[in-house]
């Protein structure tokens, strides 16, 4: 409101006449500034004032006049400036430019606008200094001193210091000033013109008539100088006018300084009293030819005598504006302001009235012709709206009216409804409005909505019933916004009273709404129509803020899919989503799924209806997620090409929708051969993944980083892209992606972004830059990486297992990744060789860099499970020669073997050497592998026995298969040898066990037997993999067998193992006939063959066989 | 909250208030034939003769003699109000407009008109109907025949050049540029600035059929030889092979030298402000095809939306422009309300058309 002092600069002087010839150029420029102006496009206007400022083609004529467009243009920013101290240097920096303007001395209608546009801009900082001084906290007086300096230099600047008998204006400093010289100089072009008129007055009488026959007519005026003399009339009145405009201005500045003197001040009532005078005279000496402007002025006499206090004196001022009858914007509204400070000045005098007689009359004064203007609805209004001047209006009318009810006798029982009537509906749409006075006109509505009866002959139409009802909406949204309040300063006790308070409004709310949607059920008006689903909207939110989730979900899709175009449809069916959502979240399993079915049909309605907007782009999402969670890549990649090419949220949602595609085609790949589809699918997948990760992060604005939840989306679908390249061997690309300033998520560790500072993205960011460093031999960057990776991994209890967690997932997506190269359709190229050597040559660096120089147990073992990934790949033999693997597991069992002496080392402290110990038997496990995987058995079977000699880690699973796989694969590699003796003892010993006290191995009988129970117990995952276990346990037992069969050549004890080996196949296909299903089956048959044949049989018959031998009587 | 008065609110309204109060009646004008020149000035009085090359005026002052290629417009005493509205917007190229005003055009009063102002219809219906079919690119064939049968019926209308011209251009738009340039021909006749038309014309075809270099030198020997001509005529047919030479540079990706041929026209003081929208637009376009010239090239398309927006084909050629640029730099309620503007003024206009669909509500 307070911006509009500065409107009169832009009416009348904003457009800057020239004062020279112009170019097409300048002449279009001018214009365009004046364009621009006018449709408040201040930061266009300054492109254009800066461009012109060094656009040497334009004349020094046409830039002298850019200070003053500037300063136009930054007065017009300062606008929109919702901060104070930016919108002060604004208007500061737009007054400097106004002097520099000045200083060029311009003249004529230049002046005019400049001086006039300055002290428009001064008293706007005089507000300014006002308003902040309400503010807490702040100094009110130095601030009411600097806003009366501001009003000062205003008035100086406006107001005129010429004197009527001052002949000559030498140096024009002032607005006033301007315009008067304007308008004398015009004064004398027109006599100059036009003939005087004869000085003396006609003499009385015959002779008078005679004198009168001879005086000469005026001489005729040629065409063209009557054309001039038009022109000059009209430039005169249009000076007259400006005239009192600048003269209004100099009272207004005034009025708002008296305003910065402490109230009831001397200096506040002087200086009020100065403004008031200015406006009477203009009210009173140009009512007959500058009518509006002496109406206008009327009303700011009346307004500052009410400023006064002087009510009565106010009232009787303002009084012939109160029956102004125009219809046009400016009639309508300065009758609104004359009534509106009538009002104030009757409901006080009213109020100080000795009798009630005196007060009645008083509240009378409202009369049937002001009701009627006051009750005039918003949408008649020349705004079509309720601006702060009509809200106060109809408030001060409806206390008005309501206390003129109380003051009528019981008698008047009729007049005293119809006034409460009125003052209720006024109230009403105050309350409605939702902005000034709202509070105390919801109250004044709650209060006589109790007072009048039901059938009050109040107004009972749609729109009026869907008013209450919105009251009811608003008085509820109003304690939602407490409860919260109080939940957030954490006010418990009051927060919980508030909400069930709350509560109580949301119910007596959804009655009223509900009444309101039954009484216009049938409604057909369009406003009627209107009214009732404004209702609607109401209705879903409420039943969603009850849980009324489906209730809410069937308001909202009818609003969607019968009034799209409604207002608040959108918001309804944003409401429907969101109480879909619910349902299907919490609903049972057969409710849930019907709720999901409803969802994805509410989500696909709404992305036909707003596929750009907001609203589509939530149902996008919504549509997304069902597709990730029902693992549909194919479906993903269609809601990809589907989203709006021009929807501002595209490049999230595709950012999203493309991670979730990788991580399913990943999944894809490694799932089980009978269910992974076809390679070129997944290629596919992968393909659109890329397109569309490249597409969404090229599409990011390039100016800051993203923040909240979409920078975690960003930077999840930056590392997915960085993974994929880093997969593809792009090394240019994983660097440009992981450093990229706005979504790189090493950037992000770098600016110590919190969503990588912890958690699994963290974890993922951090390895996959740690790889990607080490493979570009970045080596301080790569030992950045692995600080934060540490700092990753927290402080806690759980923080070193954490940390070995992620690096043997970094260990095993590199193991991955060199499989991928060692068995690709490349794989025995020399570019591919030379990727995975140069991928080998970089964390070999590395880890012999760390292993030297960082004796932290967590490093250490990272080098020890590092080399041991990139020694024991299976499928890495093409990239990863043998020789080579080899090394790495010796480096790898060396790093260990470091690691378990630093336990002994005096010099390392104990909170280290504790931490080993918690290691050790994972260290001894992963030694006694790397032993085993190089055929060093003994010393793999010490550590096995170090590990079974302890109780508690007798029962462990692992260890004991790893001890049952350690003795068998001894006891092949001593039959291998020769050594029978040797391999009979091992290979019994891995099916039987071995107890040697302390040591205990249970063998695979062991195992299988302890497994049974927990196999065989039910259906879950669990069970199924120790029904795995149990086979395979079963399966060895009898290779065992057969292996030892093998060793005695041949004698009654190669048969009875041979016979022994055959039992453990049949009794277990006797008591599990399905063997584990047809991969065991299979297994199982295959080793019963082996086992045929070794008894002589040479087509060995399988299942088949021993079923017959079985079934057919035994031997005698 | 405290009662409080709005002090300021209506100061800007006194001031126009107080400007209203003070505007004089306008004269009423006496019904005399008025012809509007090039430069602005105007001739009143009784035509007495006409034909494609001049027209013969009596004023108060004698008989007077104006020739074809200096004239703006020529508006008959007495003539309907919508005639001369539609004619207005004939010059504005705004065929769709012109020819909802034709309809205001009472049948009785116009059956009782002159037969001059009866013909001048008839120009008005033909060319609102060509410039339509040229601007929606449908029913072009019609507006052909409109035109060549008014050619044919009026060959000593002043118009007669005009719409000869139009009758190339509907060629040309039909993909027949031998015919179009043969109508074109046909202004080679007349007075020399347009005669120097035909040949702007000629080059403008071969720039339809990207043939840049040829186009090139067409213009720059039609700028050659209007820059004979005196009076407004002569400038306005060098400016506009000055602007044709230009869009001949951007096409052959010398954007830089088109702005600075563009910016010399600007830099006068010469310019018939209906031609500007034109001009502003060939600047935007060169200064859209320079890399980080966005905002210059905005600057360029507002000053034909908010100031040279007479003319219907060049203003919705700049909302076009607006919509994408805005959007490029990242104002979308702007490009929106362009687009509204584009959509509700032009929805017919090939600027329209080249819009992405719009958004449902």
């Amino acid at each position: 409101m307070v911006f509009r002092a500065l409107g009169l600069a832009f009416f009348g002087l904003s457009a800057l006449p020239p004062a020279f010839a112009e170019s097409n150029l300048e002449r279009s420029s001018a214009a365009l500034l004046d364009a621009l102006a006018e449709r408040q496009m201040p930061d266009a206007m300054l492109w254009v004032i800066d461009r012109a400022r060094v656009d040497d083609s334009l004349s020094a004529d046409f830039r002298a006049t850019l200070p003053f467009r500037r300063a136009e243009a930054l007065i017009g920013l300062s606008r929109t400036e919702g901060d104070a101290a930016r919108r002060a240097a604004l208007l500061d920096d737009a007054a400097r430019s106004l002097d520099a303007f000045l200083e060029g001395h311009p003249s004529g209608d230049q002046a005019i606008a400049a001086y006039t546009q300055k002290g428009n801009l001064l008293i706007q900082r005089g507000l300014g200094a006002i308003e902040q001084s309400r503010r807490p906290g702040q100094d009110a007086t130095q601030l009411g001193n600097a806003a009366i300096g501001f009003f000062e230099r205003a008035v100086a600047c406006l107001k005129g210091s010429v004197t009527p008998d001052q002949k000559q204006i030498a140096a024009v400093t002032t607005a006033e000033d301007a315009v008067i010289k304007e308008l004398r100089g015009i004064d004398e072009q027109i006599a100059a013109i036009k003939p005087p008129a004869s000085g003396k007055a006609p003499a009385e009488g015959k002779a008078a008539e005679g004198k009168a026959k001879s005086a000469k007519p005026p001489p005729r005026l040629s065409i063209a100088q009557q054309k001039e003399l038009d022109r000059l009339e009209e430039l005169q009145q249009k000076y007259r006018g400006q005239l009192l405009s600048t003269r209004i201005l100099v009272g207004a500045a005034l009025y708002e300084k008296s305003k910065a003197f402490p109230a009831g001040s001397k200096e506040s009532a002087a200086t009020l009293a100065e403004s008031t005078e200015i406006f009477k005279t203009i009210a009173e000496k140009y009512a007959a030819t500058a009518a509006t402007a002496a109406a206008y002025s009327r009303f700011y006499w009346g307004r500052n005598l009410a400023a006064a206090g002087m009510h009565e004196q106010a009232a009787e001022v303002l009084a012939p504006l109160l029956a102004i009858d125009g219809r046009s914007p400016v009639a309508v509204a300065l009758r609104a302001k004359a009534v509106n400070t009538s009002l104030e000045c009757w409901l006080a005098t009213a109020a100080a009235a000795k009798d009630p007689a005196t007060a009645r009359r008083i509240l009378e004064r409202l009369d049937d012709g002001l009701r009627g203007f006051v009750l005039t609805p918003a949408e008649r209004l020349p705004g079509r709206r309720l601006d702060a001047e009509w809200l106060a209006l109809k408030f001060r009318a409806a206390t008005a009216l309501d206390e003129l009810a109380g003051r009528l006798a019981p008698p008047e029982r009729n007049a005293r409804l119809v006034l409460q009537r009125d003052a209720r509906k006024l109230a009403i749409e105050v309350a409605v409005a939702n902005r000034d006075f709202s509070k105390e006109a919801r109250d004044l509505a709650a209060r006589l909505g109790k007072d009048l009866p039901a059938d009050a002959g109040a107004d009972r139409s749609v729109a009026a019933i869907v008013a209450d009802a919105r009251v009811a909406f608003t008085a509820f949204q109003e304690k939602q916004a407490v409860v919260k309040q109080l939940q957030a300063s954490g006010r418990v006790a009051e927060a919980e009273a508030a909400a069930t308070s709350a509560a109580a409004d949301r119910d007596a709310a959804i009655a009223a709404v509900e009444r309101a949607v039954a009484a216009g059920a049938e409604a057909d008006s369009p406003a009627d129509v209107a009214a009732v689903n404004s209702a609607r909207v109401m209705l879903a939110y409420l039943m969603y803020e009850a849980r009324r989730y489906e209730e809410a979900a069937a308001i909202g899709g009818l609003l969607m899919e019968q009034h799209p175009n409604a207002v608040g449809s959108r918001q309804a069916a944003r409401v429907a989503l969101a109480s879909l959502q619910q349902l299907a979240a919490q609903a049972p399993p057969g409710t849930a799924q019907t709720a999901r079915a409803t969802l994805a049909a509410c989500a696909e309605s709404m992305v036909r209806l707003w596929p750009a907007e907001a609203e589509g782009a939530d149902a996008w999402s919504v549509l997304l997620n069902a597709a990730i969670e029902a693992h549909d890549a194919a479906g993903i990649v269609s809601r990809i090409d589907a989203f709006p090419k021009d929807s501002p949220r595209r490049p999230e949602f595709i950012l999203r929708a493309a991670t979730a595609l990788r991580r399913e085609a990943q999944e894809a790949r490694r799932s089980a051969a009978e269910s992974k589809p076809d390679d070129a699918v997944i290629k596919g997948w992968n393909a659109a993944a890329r397109a569309a990760l490249d597409d969404g992060l090229a599409a990011l604005p390039a100016a800051a980083p993203p923040a909240g939840q979409s920078a975690r989306v960003v930077l999840s679908a930056a590392l997915a892209r960085g993974q994929m390249a880093l997969e593809d061997g792009d090394r240019e690309t994983v660097t440009r992606i992981l450093e990229h300033p706005v979504y790189g998520p090493w950037a992000a560790v770098e600016r110590g972004d919190p969503a990588v500072l912890q958690g699994p993205l963290a974890e993922t960011t951090l390895t996959v830059a740690l790889r990607h460093f080490i493979e570009t031999e970045q080596l301080d960057k790569a030992q950045r990486a692995m600080e934060a990776l540490e700092k990753a991994a927290g402080t806690g209890d759980e923080s070193s297992a954490k940390l070995s967690a992620m690096y043997l997932a970094m260990g095993r997506d590199l193991q991955a990744q060199l499989e991928s190269l060692g068995t690709g359709s490349q794989a025995d190229t020399p570019e591919v060789r030379d990727r995975a050597r140069r991928i080998l040559e970089g964390f070999e660096k590395f880890l012999e860099g760390v292993s030297k120089r960082d004796p932290k147990t967590s490093s250490q073992i990272w080098v020890a499970t590092t080399y041991f990934t990139l020694g024991s790949g299976t499928g890495t033999g093409a990239v990863v020669p043998k020789p080579k693997a080899e090394q790495y597991l010796d480096q790898s069992a060396a790093a260990f073997g470091r690691l378990l002496a630093r336990q002994d080392d005096p010099q390392a402290a104990a909170a280290e050497r504790a931490d080993i110990a918690s290691f050790e038997p994972s260290i001894r496990l992963k030694i006694a592998g790397i032993h085993r995987a190089r055929g060093r058995w003994d010393e793999a079977q010490e550590q096995m026995d170090w590990l079974l000699a302890d109780s508690r880690r007798q029962n462990s699973l692992d260890v004991q298969l790893q001890a049952a796989d350690l003795l068998e694969a001894a006891g092949k590699a001593a039959a291998a040898a020769g050594d029978s003796s040797r391999a009979d003892t091992l290979l019994r010993e891995a099916a039987a066990g071995r107890t040697a006290p302390p040591i205990v191995a249970w063998g695979w009988s062991g195992i299988a037997t302890r497994l049974s129970r927990q196999a065989f117990a039910g259906v879950d995952d669990k069970a199924a993999k120790a029904r795995e276990m149990f086979f395979d346990a079963r399966l060895h037992v009898a290779d065992t067998l057969l292996a030892r069969a093998r060793l005695g050549g041949s004698g009654p004890d190669r048969e009875k193992r041979l016979d022994a080996a055959k039992t453990a196949i049949a009794m277990t296909r006797k008591l599990y006939p399905d063997l584990g299903g047809d991969a065991f089956q299979h297994r199982f048959e295959k080793l019963l063959k082996a086992i045929q044949r070794e008894q002589g049989a040479a087509a060995p018959g399988g299942f088949a066989q021993l079923d017959a031998e079985s079934a057919s009587p035994a031997s005698p | 909250m405290p009662f409080h008065a709005i002090p300021l609110l209506a100061v800007a309204i006194v001031g126009v208030a107080v400007a209203t109060a003070f505007q004089p009646a306008a004269a009423e004008e006496p019904a005399q034939d008025r012809v509007r020149l090039l430069d602005g000035s105007e001739i009143r009085g009784e035509i007495t003769d006409m034909s494609p090359n001049s027209l013969t005026l009596e004023t108060k002052d004698g008989s007077s003699s104006v020739s074809i290629e200096a004239v703006r417009e020529v508006r008959f005493g007495g003539e309907p109000d919508g005639l001369r509205d539609a004619r207005t917007l004939v010059l504005r190229r705004d065929g769709t407009a012109a020819l909802a005003e034709l309809e205001t055009i009472d049948a009785d009063e116009l059956r009782e008109a002159d037969a001059e102002i009866r013909d001048d219809v008839s120009f008005v219906k033909a060319a609102a109907t060509a410039l339509q079919a040229l601007a929606t690119g449908t029913d072009l064939a019609r507006g052909q025949k409109l035109a060549a049968d008014f050619v044919a019926a009026h060959p000593r209308s002043v118009h007669l050049y005009a719409m000869q011209e139009l009758l190339g251009d509907l060629l040309a738009a039909q993909g027949r540029p031998v015919d179009a340039a043969r109508a074109y021909d046909a202004l080679a006749g007349g007075p020399p600035a347009v005669a120097v038309r035909a040949a702007t014309r000629k080059a403008d075809l071969q720039f339809r059929e990207g043939r840049f270099a040829e186009a090139q030198r067409g213009y720059e020997a039609a700028a050659k030889a209007a820059a004979g001509i005196k009076g407004k005529a002569g400038l306005r047919s060098v400016r506009q092979a000055d602007l044709g030479r230009a869009r001949c540079l951007i096409s052959q990706e010398r954007a830089a030298d088109a702005v600075a041929a563009v910016s010399a026209i600007l830099a006068g003081d010469d310019a018939d402000a209906a031609t500007l929208g034109g001009v502003f637009n060939v600047l935007g376009a060169a200064q859209r095809a320079l890399p980080g010239h966005e905002q210059d090239a905005l600057i360029a398309f507002l000053t034909v939306d908010l100031v040279h927006n007479e003319v219907a084909e060049d203003h919705a050629e700049a909302l076009f422009n607006l919509v994408e640029l805005w959007e490029q730099v990242n104002f979308p309620e702007r490009a929106r309300e362009a687009r509204q503007a584009l959509e509700t003024t032009y929805p017919q206009s090939p600027w329209t058309k080249r819009l992405r669909p719009a958004k449902a509500s």
